[in-house]
């Protein structure tokens, strides 16, 4: 028969260090591959990944992974694409994805972004994670376009 | 409430040869402010995170991501990994050679990110840092623009998890 070790928190012997924390309790994951897009200008807008975790302790923190493929879709020049994860509409992670050299005549062009962030919510309620997206020039921005690539939010509750 | 207090998470029937067990804490530093760098040999990224292992045989997964932009022609940056415990900060990987090559000017950002393993063999605290050059000539922004309010900030983000080793 398998061993199962069954536990609320894991912790280094001489305790968390500070500002961070001890092992992973528990590990959640959502993925898409459905393509979604954004062509509304300078509007911070949800994308269809998402995922929720209830923490068991105030005092966790959780460890965020986003890998999602986008593209600026249709060939044109100078997309200026940002993105974001928002923890019930605060956001608390944030990056910027250029797709395209605006100084030629306009390739199709994706590429994969990627962040790993440590949160703390401080709370026991259900908390979601939100990738928005927001199309500061070009036409439109994509994730997980058709045929090119899933898009994935793993959440990771980690001991506090 | 149960609490398990330990150096070591290992799989019941101990590790597979070159494999590694649980990880038992993780620590995090990031970065937001915009900077920009001119330098053609490796200068700080202003990104680093430290980390002291319960076990000399444990192993540090770092996970490194940087966002970078450009808007000259014909240069790119490099970004490199490196790590002090024992003195001095020595390079233990690079990261990536980009963003990017391009003949002609064109504004880019791109995120490169990585995952590194290493085995440190220590109890003492370990810092992690990454440096960065542009070659080719004029100036890369690393995480964001400072000067371009708060929808150019980008994260740089350094994560370090002890895993049992």
């Amino acid at each position: 028969m398998a061993s199962e070790l069954r536990v609320d928190r894991i912790i280094p012997v001489n305790g968390v260090p500070t500002g961070g924390g001890g092992g992973i309790i528990q590990v959640v994951q959502s993925q898409i591959t459905t393509q979604d897009e954004v062509t509304t200008a300078t509007t911070w807008t949800d994308t269809t990944l998402t995922a929720s975790i209830t923490p068991k302790f105030s005092t966790s923190k959780i460890l965020i992974n986003c890998t999602c493929h986008a593209s600026n879709g249709d060939n044109v020049q100078n997309t200026d694409a940002r993105f974001r994860i928002v923890r019930d509409g605060v956001e608390v992670c944030k990056t910027r994805q250029r797709l395209y050299d605006y100084g030629s005549s306009g390739v199709y062009m994706d590429t994969t972004m990627s962040m790993l962030f440590l949160d703390s919510p401080a709370t026991t309620s259900a908390i979601t994670y939100t990738l928005q997206f927001y199309l500061s020039s070009g036409t439109r921005v994509r994730i997980s376009e058709a045929g090119s690539g899933n898009s994935s939010l793993i959440l990771m509750e980690v001991s506090g | 409430m149960s609490e398990l207090r330990t150096n070591k998470i290992y799989p019941r029937d101990g590790l597979p040869a070159g494999a590694s067990g649980g990880i038992i804490q993780v620590v995090e530093a990031f970065d937001y402010t915009g900077t920009s760098i001119s330098s053609s040999t490796f200068v700080d990224t202003g990104l680093s995170a430290s980390i002291t292992p319960t076990s000399a045989s444990n192993k540090i997964l770092v996970y490194v991501s940087h966002n970078i932009y450009k808007s000259g022609t014909n240069n790119y940056m490099e970004l490199a990994l490196f790590c002090n415990h024992g003195g001095s900060f020595t390079n233990i990987g690079y990261i990536d050679d980009l963003v990017a090559y391009s003949a002609s000017t064109g504004a880019m950002s791109h995120r490169p990110n990585a995952m590194f393993l290493h085995s440190p063999a220590t109890t003492s605290t370990i810092t992690y840092k990454t440096q960065c050059l542009v070659s080719g000539g004029g100036s890369m922004l690393i995480n964001g623009d400072a000067s371009g309010g708060d929808s150019e900030r980008s994260r740089g983000s350094m994560v370090l998890m002890e895993v049992s080793g």
